[in-house]
């Protein structure tokens, strides 16, 4: 009750935004679907009337259906970049095979007793299509319509990852945060507009007859408009634009707290953390939030900007480890610490680049620095019953951790380990961990201590730069707190990094965040 | 009024209609009739362009189909088809109202045509002008599909096994209605049909078609009493009595029957006109021996007992033996 009322409250205190993000994305919706009926609809009816092409379409229509939706929306970055227009492209992509299916199949469909009488009678062509199939098919392409629009409700809120906006930004700023209040105030009104597009169809569906004419005007009006308005904006030059994950938008040690910071002046739209690096590369944003140990700094040519008033708190990697796992299996802490002072930014950012770019495997990474490092690691894993789990976040770096930390201790101890890799996000490692799905995962220094431990903001302000009183703080509250151990941390800092192109900040001569704060005054 | 030459239909290296010709008469009902596949509805709808032709002529008063425009073709002929082809979504006005709109008549013309169209096929038309087809009879379905192909009264009505979907019962009122209405209307008729009796009842001239080509064509007496061969006789192997009772009428009798007695009062009245199958089935509706007969113009000519015709269709027999 308690939760359903601050819920109530909060989505109340934030209906302008949330109206704002609904009309983005019915507007993100409608367009897609309505440029998708004029065209499914059109190609449908030829492929009525040229059969022979009705399995090769249908067919690249499937294919096209089957493609993961983050990956479509990756593949339109080079294309078209980021934004409203690429996510109207995928969206009409995605609602276009069900629309001409069902066109297809419902023109089919028609009685062939009908179109002979009415060919018999003398109707052309045309009044044929008019009068009798397009009719008699109605039903079945409205549920083809109504389908390609509540799917598309739903593939609507992933295109807040390429910066378009929508209910996505609710729910996946909340799934980074570990927000459920913000994850329902995006899911609640994308369900009820799926529930309200629906009715809506329905009703012009049974009013067809009636309204068909002012239905085509609308129609034709709002993709008349809409499509220039879209171009439009399109044609305006662009703003100096940074390009942020979610998590860096909203966390207080990012990017609101940098602006402030530095006094930087420039516009932000938040997009997937994967495919930022993609729209820096291709020119479609100019600056983005990184991670300084990214391998794709190396592999995209991208300058990693000083971060000259200290701002970002550090993020030392360190393995936060159960300790009841500990008290069980004394010899796991001295294995795990044969990594401490271990791995720094440069060697990261290789062993990620190797992976990501080199498409070499963790395992094969993780062993070759853990040898060049003189470490004895054993050459195959034991097959077996695992002593511990490790967990991971799912993204390249812990990856290769998760698997240098199970090397190490089966190479040096008699334990058997098992990876759970590629849990989504800090919220759900911590929350394993403390249930003991898993004993330990790689965590962060500054992660720990901001989202873990949320700690007052007199200490934070006076601590957070330094690193030993940082993880001296973490790893008493840990112990404290949750009966964890904080283990002894990598070299690696994996802080926030600003980056930009190389060849740009050369250009502009811009090596510091000042100096792209100067920048932007100056300009 | 339709004139066929040399008319072929080849699909693929299949031929499936074999160079046939046939002409027929204003106002006749001329019926194609054959087993499935012989090419009698591909020849009916070549008539009307449906199905291009490979070859041949077809002209309709006079003037050769191939050089006019399809469409224009097809809305001066009445289209009737096995599963009545009416539109669903429209109701029986709008069903009927399709050709007229299509030839632009006016809006009076239209629901004059339609009303008059509805009391031929004895339909009210209050009751029925805004139903939709589901709604009603299958016989009353066909009825509809005869009324919308006639509306606009094409002077030839094509036919595709038009009755064939309907029970025997309501078959045979759909029918005589049929029949007396295209004859009170003057239509030319092309019907097909696989149904013997079907071709026998309505068919003015048939033409027994088989694997695409004609095995007969003629009266229906002709084709029962004087088959042109072996194939001809086969079709109707089985149905021999059934059809020639059908195709004789009792005026064919006459020479044979003795003379007329007085008339009865309160015994059946038939027409020296009805098919001997017509003046059977009314005897044994009503149990009687003694027959009124009377001319085709209502004059009545005497009566007779039922031994009386049974005596002559045997030496009409004879004598064809």
């Amino acid at each position: 009750m308690q939760e359903g009322n601050s819920l109530w409250a909060f989505m109340l205190e934030n209906r302008g935004d949330i109206l704002t993000k609904t009309t983005e994305h019915l507007w993100l919706t409608g367009i897609s679907v309505l440029l998708a009926i004029v065209v499914g609809v059109l190609i449908g009816l030829i492929l009525t009337r040229r059969q022979s092409l009705a399995s090769p379409v249908i067919g690249i229509a499937n294919m096209i259906q089957t493609i993961p939706s983050i990956a479509l929306l990756g593949f339109m970055i080079p294309l078209v970049g980021i934004g409203a227009i690429p996510a109207i492209i995928a969206l009409f992509l995605y609602a276009l095979l069900p629309i001409i299916r069902n066109t297809y199949t419902g023109i089919l469909d028609v009685d062939p007793a009908t179109k002979e009488a009415g060919r018999g009678l003398g109707m052309t062509d045309w009044q044929l299509l008019s009068k009798v199939e397009l009719p008699l098919a109605l039903p079945v392409i409205f549920a083809g319509i109504r389908t390609a629009t509540v799917i598309n409700v739903g593939v609507a809120t992933l295109c807040s990852l390429i910066a378009a906006g929508g209910l996505g930004e609710f729910i996946f700023t909340g799934i980074a945060l570990n927000n459920q209040q913000l994850i329902l105030t995006g899911a609640i009104p994308a369900a009820f507009l799926a529930i309200f597009l629906d009715l809506f169809l329905g009703l012009v569906q049974n009013n067809i007859t009636k309204w068909w004419k002012g239905i085509l005007w609308a129609l034709g009006l709002v993709l008349v408009l809409g499509i220039g308005w879209q171009v439009f904006q399109s044609m305006q030059a662009r703003t100096f634009l940074a390009g942020l994950d979610r998590e860096f938008f909203e966390r207080r040690d990012g990017w609101p707290g940098l602006v402030e910071t530095y006094d930087l002046q420039m516009d932000a739209v938040q997009m997937d953390a994967g495919l930022m690096y993609l729209a820096l590369k291709n020119d479609k944003v100019d600056v983005i939030g990184g991670y300084a140990t990214d391998g794709r700094i190396a592999a995209y040519n991208l300058r990693v900007l000083e971060d000259d008033q200290r701002f970002f708190p550090p993020y030392f990697v360190a393995p936060l480890v159960r300790k009841e796992t500990l008290q069980e299996y004394p010899q796991l802490g001295a294995a795990i610490d044969l990594l401490a002072g271990k791995v720094n930014d440069e060697e990261m950012r290789r062993l990620n680049y190797l992976v990501d770019q080199e498409k070499q495997t963790p395992e094969q990474v993780a062993r070759d620095y853990l040898e060049s490092i003189g470490l004895e690691i054993l050459r195959a894993r034991e097959e077996g019953k695992a002593d511990i789990v490790i967990g991971g976040k799912n993204f390249t770096e812990q990856f290769i951790l998760a698997e240098m930390y199970a090397q190490v201790i089966e190479s040096y101890t008699d334990l058997k380990v098992q990876a759970k890799t590629g849990l989504g996000g800090t919220s759900i490692c911590f929350d394993a961990l403390q249930n003991g799905d898993i004993d330990l995962y790689p965590e962060y220094t500054g992660t720990a201590f901001l989202v873990l431990l949320s700690p007052p903001e007199d200490l934070v302000n006076s601590i957070i730069k330094d690193r030993q009183a940082v993880y001296r703080y973490v790893q008493e509250q840990v112990g404290e707190q949750f009966g964890l151990q904080l283990m002894g941390s990598l070299e690696a800092n994996n802080a926030y990094a600003i980056m930009m192109r190389e060849e740009v900040a050369a250009q502009l001569g811009i090596r510091t965040i000042t100096d792209l704060a100067t920048y932007l005054r100056e300009r | 009024m339709l004139e066929v030459e040399n008319l072929r239909k080849s699909f693929g290296d299949k031929l499936v209609v074999d160079s046939i010709d046939f002409s027929v008469q204003a106002g006749e009902i001329f019926v194609l009739l054959g087993k499935s596949g012989c090419g009698k509805t591909t020849t009916l709808k070549m008539i009307n362009r449906l199905i291009p032709s490979s070859g041949g002529t077809i002209r309709i008063q006079g003037e050769v189909v191939d050089s006019l425009d399809p469409v224009k073709l097809r809305r001066k002929i009445g289209y009737v088809i096995q599963e009545n082809g009416l539109f669903p979504h429209y109701t029986i006005a709008q069903n009927i109202a399709i050709v007229p709109k299509l030839l632009d008549f006016s809006k009076e013309e239209i629901e004059h045509g339609t009303q008059e169209m509805l009391q031929m096929m004895e339909l009210d038309p209050i009751a029925y002008l805004d139903k939709y087809p589901r709604q009603l009879s299958g016989g009353q379905q066909q009825r509809i599909a005869i009324a919308r192909a006639l509306v606009a009264r094409p002077p030839l009505l094509l036919m595709d096994e038009p009755f064939s979907a309907l029970d025997p019962l309501t078959r045979h009122n759909v029918r005589i209605k049929f029949r007396q209405l295209v004859r009170d209307l003057g239509t030319t008729v092309v019907m097909v049909t696989h149904d013997l009796s079907e071709a026998l009842e309505l068919g003015d001239r048939i033409c027994l078609m088989d694997q695409g080509r004609i095995a007969q064509l003629g009266t229906p007496r002709e084709l029962i009493f004087d088959p042109a061969s072996e194939a001809v006789k086969t079709f109707f192997s089985g149905q021999t009595l059934e059809s020639e009772l059908k195709v004789l009428k009792l005026e064919d009798l006459k020479e044979h029957l003795p003379p007329w007695e007085k008339a009865q009062a309160g015994s059946i009245t038939v027409s020296i006109q009805d098919s001997l199958a017509q003046i059977l089935e009314d005897i044994e509706a009503r149990f009687q021996r003694t027959i009124n007969v009377m001319d085709h113009s209502g004059q009545m000519l005497g009566s007779l007992v039922f031994g009386d015709i049974f005596g002559a269709y045997q030496q009409l027999k004879n004598l064809q033996a």
